[in-house]
C-alpha cells in the first residue's frame, strides 16, 4: 500500500510543479503559493530566492512531468480498447443469444474509466511541454475528458441504475455519443502526433473529392522548374524543400521549438531560440547548422528517422542564407557557382533523369523466362523500376534477326542494351526502332555501317552510345545531329573523320565525343608551375 | 559414439526437411537432375534480385598497392616538409595516437621531404610528383580522396580491413560479397578475378583468404590466376583426359554429389558442384582470356615494355582490362612491394615505374572503348606513410614508416566525377582537416556506384546478419556524378 502513496505523492508533486512552471505572467498568486508550500514543508531556500529562480525560468514543465506525460501515447490506447469494446459489448449483447455477455459491460467501462483518467493525466503532462497547435489541442483535451466522465456516468448507472427507465435511456445516450466523441478525439490526437492532414494524405483520389477534400495530394514531391534563370528562389527552390522535409513539424498544429516554417515570414521570424537566418552568413544560420550536425546528434533536423535533406538541398540552403536569404529575387539575379549550378539543373526537366520522368508497364514474366533460356540476359536495372537491361550470355555468342525478333516484346522495358562483338548486323539492327527507350547502347566491334545509325537516330532517349571498332563514317553521325539527350559517343576505331566530327560538335557542342585517346585530351600540364 | 552421430543426422534431416521439400522431393528431384538448370538457379542466382538503385557501374577493377605507398612522395604535396626538414614533426599535431614499433623508440621524429619534384597536370591542376608522369596525363579522368583513413597499423588486418571491413581474418572479401550480391554476367569466367605481381620493393606477403569468401558460399571466392602456362592450377585435364572423358565424370560425380546433398542437406556441396561445373568452362575460357597475343603491338606499347611479360603488373592490367570486356564482376590486381621503411629513393622509383604507365594506359584503354563509362576503377593501398623519416635521415636517403591517418587513392570511372580532388591533409599530410573517408565509406561507396546499398546487402552467419561495413559506413556523396 505505501507504494501506491507514493505513486500518488509523485503524481501530486508533478501536478503542482508544472502548475508552477507553466508559462504565467500575470499569475504570481501561485509562486508566492509555491514558495509558502516549499518553506511548509521545511524547505531552506530563502523565499526571495527561490522566487526569482522560478520566475526567470518560465518556460518548459518539470522533466518529471515530460516523463509521466510521454506515457501518453501508450495509456491513450487503453481507454479507446476498453471503450470500445464496452460499446460493442453492449450492443452485442441484445442479441438473445450473447445475452450474458452484458455481464462484462460495466467491467469494461470501469477499466476504460480508470485509464481514461490516466490518459487524461498524462496527456495533460504532455500537452505542457509545447509544441502543439492550440485549437486543436484544446479540442482534444476537452473531448477526453468528456469521453472519460461519459464512461464513469455510464458505469454508475449500469451498476446501479440500470431499472430506472429514464436513467437507462441516459445510459444509452451516453454510450452512444461516448463511442462517437471517441473516435473524433482518437483522430485529433492523431493529428496533433502526425499533422492534420495525415489521415488523408494518401486517400484515393475519388473518396477524396466525394468529401470534399482539397488538400494537395502532391505534398511529397517537388514540381519540376520550367525555366530556371526566372524561377523565383525562394518560392521556387527553398520552399519546396521546406515544404517537404521541415513544414510537417513546423507548422501551425505542432509548432515544434515555436519555430513556423509555412512562410518566408515565419523562416525569417525563427523559434524559441531566437532567429534561424543570419542573412549572408550561413555558417551562423541555426538553420544551417542543424543541418549538418552528425545524423546522431540530438539537435540534427530533420530529427533521426525523419526524411532527411539531400546534400544538394542543404548545399542549396546554404546559398540561399549566403546570397542574403531574399525573398523575391529570381535565379538569375544571384551569383551561381559550380556545385549550386549543378543543384539548381537537377530541378529542372533538363537534370532529370530519364528514369525519373518515364514510366513502363512490367515486363511479362513469362517472355523474360523464355528469352534467358534462349540465352539471353536480362535483368531489371533496380529496384522500384520496370526498366532492363538486356545483353548475350556467353551461350548465345552472337545475334539473329530472329533472335533480334525475341526481344520485341520487351522494347519498351529494355533501357540498356549491350550487342557487343555479337556480329549484329545493319539488317538485324533495323529491329532497334522498337526500342525508344533505349538510353545506353553498346555496338561495339559488329559489322555495322550507316544504316544501323538511321534507325539509331530514332532513339531520342539514347544518351550512351558506343560504336567503336565498326563501319560508322560520317554519313551515319551526320544523322545524330539533333540528338541532344546524347551525352557520350564513342567512335575510336571507325571511317568517322575529323570533320565529320567538327560537324557534330558545331551542333551538339555538349557531346562528348571519343575518338580513342589523345594525350592531354582535356588540357595541358602546367608546366614548371612551381617546384620544390 | 554412434548415437551421438545418429542424432546429429536427425537434426540435419529435420532441418534440412522444409528446404528439401520444397525443392521436391523423389522425382522432382530426379527432374531437376536432368535438367541442372532448374537446381543450381537456386545457389547460383545472385542474393539481389536486382541492384537497389540504379546502379553507374557494372564491373569494379581495384588495383591494390600492397605495402602502403608514400603519399608524400606521389600525391600529397607539401612544401611544409621542405621547409622544415630534419625539425620535429610539432607535438600538436602529432597527438596522442600509437606509432608502429618501428618508429615508436626513435628519439625523433624528424620531418622528411621528398625527393621528388611536384608539377600540376591536366585541368584540374592535380598536384602529382615527377614519379607519375603518365598518372598526370590522365589526371583530368581521375578523382583523388586525399583523406583516406584506416584503423590498421600493420600489413596483414590493414589489408583484411580494406578487404573484408574487419581487420581480423574470416570475412568475405569485396569482390565474394559484389558476387554473392550481383551475380555474374558471364558465367564461363569466376565473377571475382584476382591477379597477383610483385615489384623489387620491401614486400608484405598477400594471403588467399584476402580475397576469401569468408562465411559465404565458396563459389564466390576471388579466383587466383597465375602466370605462365597454368594460369588456374589444376585447371587442365592430366594427360590421357580428354574433354569427353571429363565431362562424363563431372556428371557421374555430381549425381553421387546431389545424392549426398539430399542425404545430408549440406548446402555447401551445392556450392562445389557450381566450382565444378565453373572449373570445367574454365578449360575453355581461361586460356581465351589469358592469351594476349591477339592484342597488337601498340597495345603493349601503351601499357609500357614490362607488359609484354606475363606475370607484371603492366601485363595484368591488359588482362584486366580483357576480363572487364568479357563483364567480370570484380577484377582485383595486387601489386606488391611498397613498404619503404628505408630506401625509398631507391625503390620507390621502381615501383612507381611499375605501374605508373600501365595504370594510366588501363585508365585511357576503358575510356576509349567506351568501357569506362561503367566500370569504376580503384587505385591505392592498404594505408599511407608517415611524413617524418625512419632511421636515420641522410641527405641521399630516407624511408616512412606506416601511416594510417591519412593516406591518397584514387578512382576513376563509373559514376564517379572526373577530374577533382576531394579530402584536405594538414601541412605535414599527417591528420586530415576537410572531408575524411574512412575505410568503411570507401567500402559502402563502391557498392554505392554498383547500385547496392550496403546496409541491405547481408548475409546470415552465427545467429546475425553480416555485412561488409559492419555497423558503419558512409557514401562519400561528394565524389559521385
Amino acid at each position: 500500500m505505501p507504494r501506491y502513496l507514493l505513486l500518488i505523492f509523485i503524481l501530486l508533486h508533478v501536478y503542482t510543479s508544472t502548475n508552477a512552471m507553466a508559462p504565467l505572467s500575470d499569475d504570481s498568486d501561485l509562486y508566492t503559493e509555491l514558495a509558502l508550500l516549499q518553506e511548509g514543508t521545511g524547505d531552506v531556500m530563502p523565499q526571495s530566492e527561490s522566487d526569482q529562480e522560478i520566475i526567470s525560468e518560465p518556460e518548459g514543465p518539470s522533466d518529471l512531468a515530460l516523463f509521466f506525460g510521454r506515457f501518453h501515447p501508450i495509456l491513450v490506447h487503453l481507454p479507446i480498447g476498453f471503450l470500445l469494446f464496452a460499446f460493442l459489448l453492449e450492443g452485442v449483447s441484445r442479441i438473445k443469444k450473447y445475452e450474458q455477455l452484458n455481464f462484462a459491460v460495466p467491467f469494461a467501462l470501469l477499466l476504460g474509466g480508470i485509464s481514461g483518467i490516466a490518459a487524461s493525466i498524462t496527456g495533460y503532462l504532455l500537452s505542457s511541454g509545447g509544441g502543439y497547435g492550440e485549437d486543436l489541442l484544446d479540442m482534444h483535451k476537452w473531448m477526453g475528458i468528456t469521453v472519460t466522465v461519459l464512461s464513469l456516468l455510464a458505469f454508475v448507472i449500469r451498476i446501479k441504475f440500470f431499472e430506472n427507465f429514464v436513467l437507462k435511456k441516459v445510459y444509452e445516450m451516453a454510450m452512444i455519443f461516448m463511442a462517437g466523441i471517441l473516435l473524433v478525439t482518437g483522430h485529433y490526437g492523431g493529428s496533433l502526433t502526425h499533422g492534420s492532414d495525415y489521415l488523408y494524405r494518401y486517400m484515393p483520389e475519388p473518396v477524396r473529392t466525394a468529401m470534399g477534400l482539397h488538400i494537395q495530394k502532391e505534398e511529397d514531391t517537388i514540381e519540376l522548374i520550367q525555366d530556371l534563370d526566372s524561377a523565383l528562389v525562394y518560392q521556387d527552390v527553398i520552399e519546396p524543400i521546406l515544404r517537404t522535409r521541415c513544414q510537417s513539424c513546423h507548422n501551425q498544429d505542432r509548432k515544434e521549438g515555436e519555430l513556423l516554417m509555412a512562410s518566408f515570414d515565419e523562416v525569417m521570424a525563427g523559434g524559441e531560440s531566437g532567429p534561424i537566418i543570419v542573412t549572408h552568413q550561413a555558417e551562423e544560420s541555426e538553420l544551417y547548422k542543424r543541418l549538418i550536425l552528425p545524423a546522431r546528434d540530438e539537435n540534427r533536423m530533420p530529427p533521426r528517422g525523419r526524411r532527411q535533406l539531400t546534400s544538394d538541398q542543404i548545399n542549396l540552403i546554404a546559398w540561399w542564407i549566403d546570397q542574403g536569404a531574399p525573398s523575391l529575387s529570381r535565379v538569375s539575379e544571384l551569383e551561381v557557382s559550380g556545385n549550386i549550378s549543378g543543384a539548381l539543373d537537377k530541378l529542372t526537366k533538363k537534370g532529370q533523369s530519364f528514369f525519373a520522368t518515364t514510366q513502363v508497364s512490367k515486363a511479362d514474366a513469362l517472355v523474360l523466362e523464355n528469352l534467358t533460356e534462349h540465352g539471353f540476359n536480362i535483368s531489371p536495372i533496380a529496384e522500384n523500376t520496370n526498366f532492363l537491361n538486356a545483353g548475350l550470355s556467353q551461350s548465345m555468342n552472337s545475334i539473329s534477326s530472329e533472335d533480334m525478333d525475341l526481344l520485341i516484346p520487351l522494347s519498351k522495358q529494355i533501357t540498356w542494351l549491350d550487342l557487343s562483338r555479337s556480329g549484329a548486323t545493319d539488317s538485324t539492327l533495323t529491329r532497334l526502332s522498337h526500342f525508344n527507350n533505349l538510353t545506353r547502347l553498346n555496338l561495339a566491334g559488329t559489322p555495322i555501317g550507316d544504316r544501323t545509325i538511321e534507325t539509331i537516330s530514332m532513339l531520342k532517349n539514347l544518351e550512351y552510345l558506343n560504336v567503336y571498332n565498326t563501319d560508322i563514317g560520317d554519313g551515319g553521325i551526320k544523322q545524330l545531329k539533333t540528338h541532344v539527350n546524347m551525352k557520350s559517343l564513342y567512335l575510336w576505331q571507325t571511317k568517322v573523320s575529323s570533320e565529320g566530327i567538327d560537324d557534330l560538335k558545331a551542333n551538339l557542342p555538349e557531346l562528348y565525343i571519343n575518338i580513342g585517346w589523345k594525350s592531354m585530351e582535356k588540357g595541358d600540364s602546367v608546366e614548371a608551375d612551381m617546384l620544390r | 559414439m554412434s548415437n551421438e552421430i545418429d542424432k546429429l543426422s536427425d537434426r540435419i534431416n529435420r532441418r534440412h526437411f522444409l528446404s528439401r521439400t520444397s525443392l521436391g522431393l523423389g522425382a522432382a528431384g530426379l527432374a531437376s537432375l536432368l535438367n541442372p538448370k532448374m537446381l543450381f538457379g537456386n545457389s547460383n542466382d545472385p542474393a539481389l534480385e536486382s541492384p537497389h538503385i540504379i546502379p553507374k557501374a557494372k564491373r569494379v577493377i581495384y588495383l591494390f598497392q600492397s605495402g602502403g605507398p608514400s603519399q608524400n612522395d606521389m600525391f600529397d604535396y607539401k612544401p611544409k616538409l621542405e621547409e622544415m626538414h630534419g625539425q620535429d614533426l610539432p607535438a600538436s599535431v602529432l597527438g596522442t595516437q600509437r606509432l608502429t614499433g618501428m618508429t615508436a623508440n626513435q628519439n625523433s621524429l624528424p620531418l622528411a621531404r621528398s625527393h621528388y619534384k611536384f608539377k600540376r597536370h591536366g585541368k584540374s591542376g592535380v598536384w602529382l610528383s615527377e614519379l607519375l608522369p603518365h598518372t598526370g596525363d590522365v589526371a583530368d579522368e581521375l578523382c583523388f580522396i586525399k583523406s583516406v583513413h584506416t584503423e590498421e597499423i600493420n600489413h596483414d588486418p590493414a589489408v583484411t580491413f580494406l578487404q573484408t571491413g574487419n581487420p581480423q581474418a574470416g570475412n568475405p572479401s569485396i569482390g565474394s560479397w559484389i558476387s554473392y550480391g550481383l551475380g555474374s554476367e558471364n558465367e564461363n569466367l569466376p565473377a571475382f578475378s584476382v591477379l597477383l605481381s610483385r615489384g623489387q620493393g620491401e614486400s608484405q606477403p598477400l594471403s588467399t583468404r584476402m580475397w576469401g569468401n569468408g562465411f559465404l558460399p565458396s563459389q564466390h571466392q576471388g579466383v587466383q590466376y597465375r602466370s605462365g602456362s597454368d594460369p588456374v592450377l589444376y585447371l587442365n585435364n592430366p594427360g590421357g583426359v580428354n574433354k569427353m572423358n571429363r565431362r562424363q565424370m563431372l556428371d557421374q560425380v555430381k549425381e553421387l554429389n546431389l545424392l549426398h546433398m539430399f542425404e545430408s542437406g549440406n548446402t555447401e556441396i551445392n556450392s562445389e558442384i557450381a566450382k565444378h561445373e565453373m572449373a570445367y568452362r574454365m578449360q575453355t575460357s581461361v586460356p581465351e582470356t589469358m592469351d594476349v597475343s591477339d592484342e597488337p603491338d601498340w597495345v603493349f606499347d601503351m601499357y609500357g615494355e614490362d607488359s609484354r611479360t606475363p606475370g607484371t603488373y603492366a601485363h595484368n592490367c591488359i588482362l584486366a582490362r580483357r576480363m572487364a570486356e568479357q563483364d567480370v564482376r570484380f577484377i582485383q590486381l595486387y601489386h606488391m612491394g611498397w613498404d619503404q621503411h628505408g630506401n625509398l629513393p631507391l625503390h620507390l622509383p621502381l615501383q612507381c615505374k611499375d605501374v605508373d604507365q600501365s595504370s594510366a594506359a588501363l585508365v585511357k584503354d576503358l575510356k576509349q572503348r567506351g568501357l569506362l563509362d561503367d566500370t569504376l576503377v580503384v587505385w591505392g593501398g592498404e594505408f599511407g606513410r608517415t611524413a617524418y623519416g625512419q632511421g636515420q635521415l641522410t641527405a641521399k636517403d630516407y624511408g616512412r614508416d606506416h601511416h594510417p591517418r591519412a593516406f591518397t587513392m584514387w578512382l576513376a570511372g563509373g559514376g564517379v566525377k572526373s577530374g577533382i580532388t576531394i579530402g584536405k591533409t594538414d601541412d605535414f599530410g599527417y591528420n586530415i582537416e576537410e572531408d575524411p573517408v574512412h575505410v568503411h565509406d570507401l567500402q559502402a561507396t563502391i557498392l554505392h556506384l554498383l547500385g547496392i546499398d550496403h546496409e541491405r546487402l547481408t548475409y546470415r552467419h552465427q545467429g546475425r546478419r553480416f555485412r561488409l561495413t559492419d555497423v558503419h559506413g558512409k557514401v562519400v556523396d561528394k565524389i559521385l556524378v
